[in-house]
């Protein structure tokens, strides 16, 4: 379990837009969007994955932010709910977990989520385990 | 009451969940879901064409474009209903509209998710009951594109300050004359946010001033609510908003005098000043509407921190405003402006490093402002209507690891600037 949390590949965030943290926000909205390449992106051939196995991940990454305290109650209580909606019993997690951003496991774990296959996203579970997952992320921490 | 786009749409889903029990059976209920579609549509289609990604014709781009045709083409099938659920997307897709100018990608693509969640309640609500075959496979269309972009939302998750764009409320600066003074505090901020961004030219001198003197008073004032917890850290962000006024000092543009008819902005700012002012200093003695609305508000200051930086980038290079050269710390080039002293020869245009002290102490009252702000949500963060999603980003900014000592350092900078600067204005200087 102390694998999955502290995967390299699970906390990725090779993904996610490439923004400076603290730039984006400070800089004028034209020159950020002057930043908008010219590339056109193309859609990479996922590798395929295992939906179980998938799951799981997510549901230990979501354990993980659910007790972490660094998270505040709403964080929490939204954390759980996605777990629960997942119904996978993950079980006791490492202590070492907590001392990472709470932030980051609920991103792992909805990067998990998103690289199902469109089928399984759309499974009422996992769909409900990925609302909450996003309001984790959005309400006060 | 200013509201604001985040909290229209929490309404919106709300409603929409509320009324769905009804609309298996009420066509009129069903037809209004479908014209609320449309209205979403409207929205999704302004966010796809200011840019949801940082890189052009994005997978997710085409799929908000998609996500908006079709829900604009089921609008365009269903009777024509100007019930509640359409006239509160109709609101969403205005504030979204208005809001262009202020939001950054990452900023859209939050509020492009938080609407593909709504998208998916009103498209079960238009797709409860009986229906013909065209109505029924554009629902399913709908929800096929609302949860392909889910999922990309799921691999691109939204940061948690991306989504306090949508906490940035709506003003109506008539209102700001009322007598409640929690009303004019909620009114005033709205007013000076969107003011502060609305302006083809930049803000002057006078504008800034007239809005760190509001943004002082509020801080102060948030200070004092939540001293009343013994554990508070009193990090003085009013005194920091003070030291961007004193940063201020050698600019000038002309702006510097009495106006007869001041701008809405400066208005707002005067409006709550004086409602603070007058709330007195024991906040024991306030109305609990007081205190709330002070609360909410300086969720938004660090915000109006960051928009006054801006402006002050724009002032260096749009060359807005001038200096005399002996004002300003030496350099180089400009010998014999500084020699000139305070005479028409000494005036200067002062450029980004001239303008830095300006935009140090605003990024210094930004993260001050930012912990007085986490502190008001901690003491008043229950309450309805409360900037939730703006509370959450000055957590994870002060959260951060890099910015976790930020509530002192700048506070001691700070301090330090002020000193400086009264030391610098009581020296001679040479003409």
């Amino acid at each position: 379990m102390t694998g999955y949390i502290h995967s390299p590949a699970l906390l990725s965030t090779d993904q996610h837009p490439q923004r400076p943290p603290e730039q984006a926000g400070s800089t004028l909205n034209h020159i950020e969007d002057q930043r908008r390449s010219d590339t056109v992106t193309r859609a990479e051939p996922r590798p395929p994955v295992d939906p179980a196995s998938t799951r799981r991940k997510a549901a230990v990454l979501l354990s993980a932010a659910a007790r972490n305290e660094l998270a505040g109650p709403a964080t929490r209580l939204h954390c759980l709910t996605a777990l629960n909606a997942l119904g996978i019993a993950t079980g006791p997690g490492p202590a070492s977990a907590d001392r990472c951003d709470p932030d980051q496991h609920i991103m792992a774990a909805l990067r998990l989520l998103g690289s199902l296959p469109s089928a399984d996203f759309a499974q009422p579970d996992v769909l409900e385990a990925a609302r909450w997952a996003r309001r984790a992320l959005r309400e006060q921490r | 009451m200013a509201t604001s786009p985040g909290e229209l749409l929490d309404h919106l889903t709300d409603t929409a969940r509320i009324v769905r029990p009804a609309a298996e059976a009420d066509g009129a209920v069903r037809a209004d879901a479908g014209c609320a579609l449309g209205q979403l549509g409207r929205a999704l289609a302004r966010l796809r064409q200011d840019g949801v990604s940082a890189t052009l014709a994005d997978e997710r781009e085409r799929q908000v474009a998609d996500l908006a045709e079709a829900c604009t083409q089921i609008a365009a099938r269903a009777p024509v209903q100007d019930g509640r659920l359409t006239r509160l997307a109709a609101t969403v897709a205005d504030a979204v509209a208005t809001a262009g100018a202020q939001t950054t990608v990452a900023g859209r693509w939050a509020a492009a998710t938080e609407l593909s969640d709504a998208v998916l309640a009103l498209n079960e609500l238009a797709g409860h009951g009986p229906h013909r075959a065209e109505i029924a496979q554009r629902c399913a269309d709908i929800r096929r594109l609302t949860l392909q972009l889910q999922q990309s939302v799921a691999l691109h998750p939204p940061e948690r300050r991306d989504y306090e764009v949508l906490d940035r409320p709506i003003p109506n600066p008539n209102r700001i004359g009322q007598t409640a003074p929690d009303m004019v505090v909620r009114e005033a901020i709205a007013t000076l946010l969107r003011t502060s961004e609305q302006h083809t030219v930049p803000l002057n001198i006078a504008d800034v001033l007239a809005r760190t003197v509001a943004a002082e008073t509020l801080t102060r004032a948030a200070e004092t609510l939540t001293r009343r917890r013994p554990s508070t850290n009193h990090a003085d962000a009013a005194e920091a908003w003070r030291a961007v006024r004193a940063a201020l000092r050698p600019f000038e543009d002309g702006s510097r005098h009495p106006h007869s008819r001041p701008d809405q902005g400066q208005a707002a700012a005067r409006a709550m000043h004086a409602v603070l002012h007058r709330a007195g200093a024991d906040p024991n003695s306030w109305p609990p509407q007081l205190a709330d609305a002070v609360a909410a508000a300086t969720q938004l200051v660090p915000i109006h921190a960051r928009q006054l930086e801006r402006t002050i980038h724009r002032w260096a290079r749009s060359r807005a405003v001038l200096a005399y050269a002996c004002d300003l710390p030496f350099r180089e080039g400009r010998v014999d402006a500084y020699l000139a002293g305070r005479r028409p020869a000494g005036l200067v245009h002062p450029d980004e490093i001239d303008l830095r002290p300006v935009t140090n102490a605003l990024r210094a009252v930004r993260s001050l402002s930012a912990a007085i702000a986490d502190q008001a949500a901690t003491a008043r963060g229950e309450q309805p209507n409360f900037p939730r999603r703006a509370a959450s980003a000055h957590r994870a900014l002060l959260g951060h690891p890099e910015a976790a000592s930020t509530p002192a350092v700048p506070d001691r900078a700070a301090r330090h600037m002020l000193r400086t600067k009264a030391a610098h204005h009581a020296h001679p200087r040479p003409r």
